[in-house]
């Protein structure tokens, strides 16, 4: 959903992407790093929201995400009603480096599924650059039970920028042949990423993701 | 000498005002720090019976001590301490704290900033500390904490997200860990961003300025003292801290350094009114006085202060809802409060969301707070003991048998319901299992995804 002075291109499909996660991880510095979405964002300040619109250019043609950031009312939880009413698709982010902001990602993701039932959604890790972080991809068992995507990304160093958006796209569009087909403008990286050590990281969650769950006796008493 | 300050103090008005800079807590002449106390500090809520630790909801980043493929206990799970018995367990955002009988203190859980008091593997940011201090251990099973060799025997504990804290017999509060702010890491004390061992915060001088008590908030700590001061540190964005205003501009050290925390004179109260008991909630603090009053103040989007405004409070305010209630003790979640009766009953007030409060009077399918307390229901005739709130979760103690009772939010399986991870609206008893049967339970505590349980062979 756009903001009043916002407005798609005719015949661009647009959706409405609600960012969430706790404060200081990186929501902000992600959705900034999308040059023309930085360029064209509007300040909504009654719901305390920026608005940025993130195009892409996919082999079907041109779409939106209408990303809504919050202003930092966050912090402590319980975003209202209002910001996520109208969402279509979702990302959740923490921080690798801080497991603290994990510890909210299961009510950020029933906030959310409150209001916009059955909506696309990304569990994103976030500073995947900072080195020797505490996340081992098997403790990351939320998005399995919930059936979510997960991507690690760097939004410093645009490591897997895409990767969430294409997800919600190929969701959206109904479409799991989607691709992008045009490099979208991002900010410079202001770090680089160790590739060989993430892709370690990233076998590790393949090899996790086919595991199965651990799957606890049920003791109850006969 | 810091000014006596029960509530409410004379002539306090004239310096209460919560945006003027707080005074700060005389700094301790190192020699008199040294010198033992004849009394052991001592508060009706040091416990003391040993029992056996159970852990029970979402536990991947190591918080039930038992290693790092146990990510999920769907029924109470015993997480023995080292042939030890437990007397307190802090089940804390995403660590556990246990305080043994011995006065040993061991934790276990994510120690990205130093919650857990102690060198673990894979830290990055303290390499150096750690080839003087020897190997590191594990994240994810119990582990003991050193203290400096001054302190005395530890008698209690608590801890918030990234922080921890231990009271000794002294009265002299040790804590590790830091406090997080709007952006990531805010500090731990002026000057320090993170402590990785206990280190001395707040250390008496004399025995008006023992500290009796200790509880933490998600980011904060407060301190009860022999005189009924209250002590706050932390990050105080939301007024958390009861004595830094809304103004921002307040600098790193005023929010870190422990000071008292000013009451004005209120009406109805009298001024030999003396405070008995603290509660720090995620982002609230509440205080009772022994006459039955309870002023609170910090976060309360959801009416969870108990005040209708639904505006942050940055000062001690008299709760006005919870007058003539005669308050014992409250057990406040992020968004919501528990308070138990003298005479036993638990009421609940603030967001109602996935069933919270435990009220058939509120819908739980609304997002807006309710700021009237009002009775939990379905444990009516039942003594409350004992109680604790999570993010969007409940717990209590209650009846003859000390059963424990658990209702809210069911996503992290908190609730001790098998697969099922539904929410319960209403308090639901915790079902016995074969590793969890007849059990009397000494202590419910509920952690950012997970529970504490202590808990005793019934006789």
């Amino acid at each position: 959903m756009a903001l009043p002075g916002q407005s798609a291109p005719d015949g661009v499909p647009s959706f409405k992407l609600v960012l969430v996660g706790d404060g200081g991880t990186g929501k902000t510095t992600f959705v900034k790093r999308h040059l023309t979405g930085e360029f064209e964002k509007k300040y909504e300040p009654t719901i305390g929201v920026e608005v940025h619109p993130l195009d892409f250019t996919t082999n079907r043609g041109k779409l939106r995400f209408y990303c809504w950031d919050t202003a930092g009312q966050e912090k402590f939880g319980g975003l209202r009603d209002g910001y996520y009413i109208h969402g279509q698709c979702a990302i959740i982010m923490f921080d690798v480096t801080s497991r603290l902001t994990y510890k909210n990602v299961p009510t950020w993701h029933r906030d959310l599924c409150r209001v916009c039932e059955n909506i696309p959604i990304v569990l994103c890790g976030n500073k995947v650059d900072v080195k020797n972080r505490q996340v081992k991809p098997k403790q990351v068992t939320f998005h399995r039970k919930k059936n979510l995507q997960y991507n690690e990304i760097s939004a410093k160093s645009n490591y897997n920028y895409e990767k969430p958006f294409l997800y919600l796209a190929r969701r959206l569009v109904g479409d799991q042949n989607l691709h992008f087909v045009e490099q979208v403008a991002l900010a410079p990286p202001e770090v680089q990423i160790d590739l060989q050590q993430q892709a370690a990281y990233e076998n590790q969650l393949k090899e996790a993701a086919a595991a199965p769950l651990p799957d606890e006796d049920d003791d109850i008493a006969e | 000498m810091p000014k006596k300050r029960a509530v409410p103090v004379d002539n306090a008005a004239a310096e209460s005002d919560a945006e003027q800079p707080a005074k700060r807590v005389r700094k301790t002449a190192a020699a008199d720090s040294t010198k033992p106390f004849p009394q052991p500090v001592s508060h009706p809520s040091h416990l003391k019976v040993p029992g056996d630790v159970f852990m029970l909801g979402t536990g991947d980043c190591g918080q039930f001590g038992l290693g790092e493929d146990v990510t999920e206990a769907l029924r109470p799970n015993p997480s023995p301490l080292p042939g030890k018995k437990a007397i307190q367990i802090a089940a804390c955002g995403m660590h556990s704290i246990a305080l043994v009988e011995d006065g040993s203190v061991w934790t276990t859980g994510v120690n990205d900033e130093g919650a857990l008091g102690r060198f673990t593997d894979g830290q990055a940011w303290e390499k150096a500390d750690v080839s003087k201090q020897g190997s590191a251990g594990d994240q994810s099973t119990w582990a003991r904490v050193s203290f400096p060799s001054a302190a005395g025997r530890i008698v209690q504990v608590s801890g918030g997200d990234s922080h921890s804290a231990a009271l000794d017999e002294h009265g002299t509060v040790f804590a590790w860990g830091t406090f997080r702010g709007d952006s990531g890491v805010f500090g731990f004390a002026p000057g320090t961003r993170i402590a990785l061992l206990p280190t001395a915060v707040v250390q008496p001088t004399c025995a008006d300025e023992q500290v009796v008590r200790v509880v933490s908030g998600t980011d904060h700590i407060l301190a009860l003292t022999n005189d009924g001061s209250v002590l706050s540190w932390g990050s105080g964005l939301v007024g958390q801290l009861g004595r830094v205003g809304s103004r921002m501009q307040h600098p790193e050290e005023t929010q870190l350094t422990p000071a008292a925390v000013p009451f004005k004179r209120t009406r109805g109260v009298k001024a030999s009114s003396k405070i008995v008991d603290i509660a720090a909630g995620p982002y609230t603090c509440f205080v009772c006085t022994d006459d039955g009053h309870v002023f609170a103040w910090g976060l309360n989007n959801y009416g969870q202060l108990g005040f209708a405004s639904k505006a942050p409070a940055y000062a001690p305010q008299l709760v006005k809802s919870l007058e003539g209630k005669k308050i014992l003790e409250v057990g406040p979640g992020d968004h919501h409060t528990l308070a138990r009766t003298q005479d036993g009953q638990l009421l609940s007030f603030g967001r109602p969301t996935y069933g919270r409060l435990g009220r058939k009077d509120v819908d739980p399918a609304s997002d807006d707070g309710c700021s009237v307390p009002a009775s939990v229901d379905g444990l009516e005739g039942q003594h409350v003991h004992h109680m604790s709130a999570g993010s969007a979760v409940s717990s209590c103690i209650a009846g003859d048998n000390q059963d424990a009772y658990l209702w809210g939010f069911g996503d992290s399986s908190q609730l001790g319901k098998g697969d099922d991870d539904s929410d319960e609206l209403v308090p639901l008893k915790l079902k016995e299992t074969k590793r969890f049967s007849n059990r009397k339970v000494l202590q419910v505590e509920m952690g950012g995804q997970h529970v504490g349980l202590l808990a005793v062979i019934r006789s």
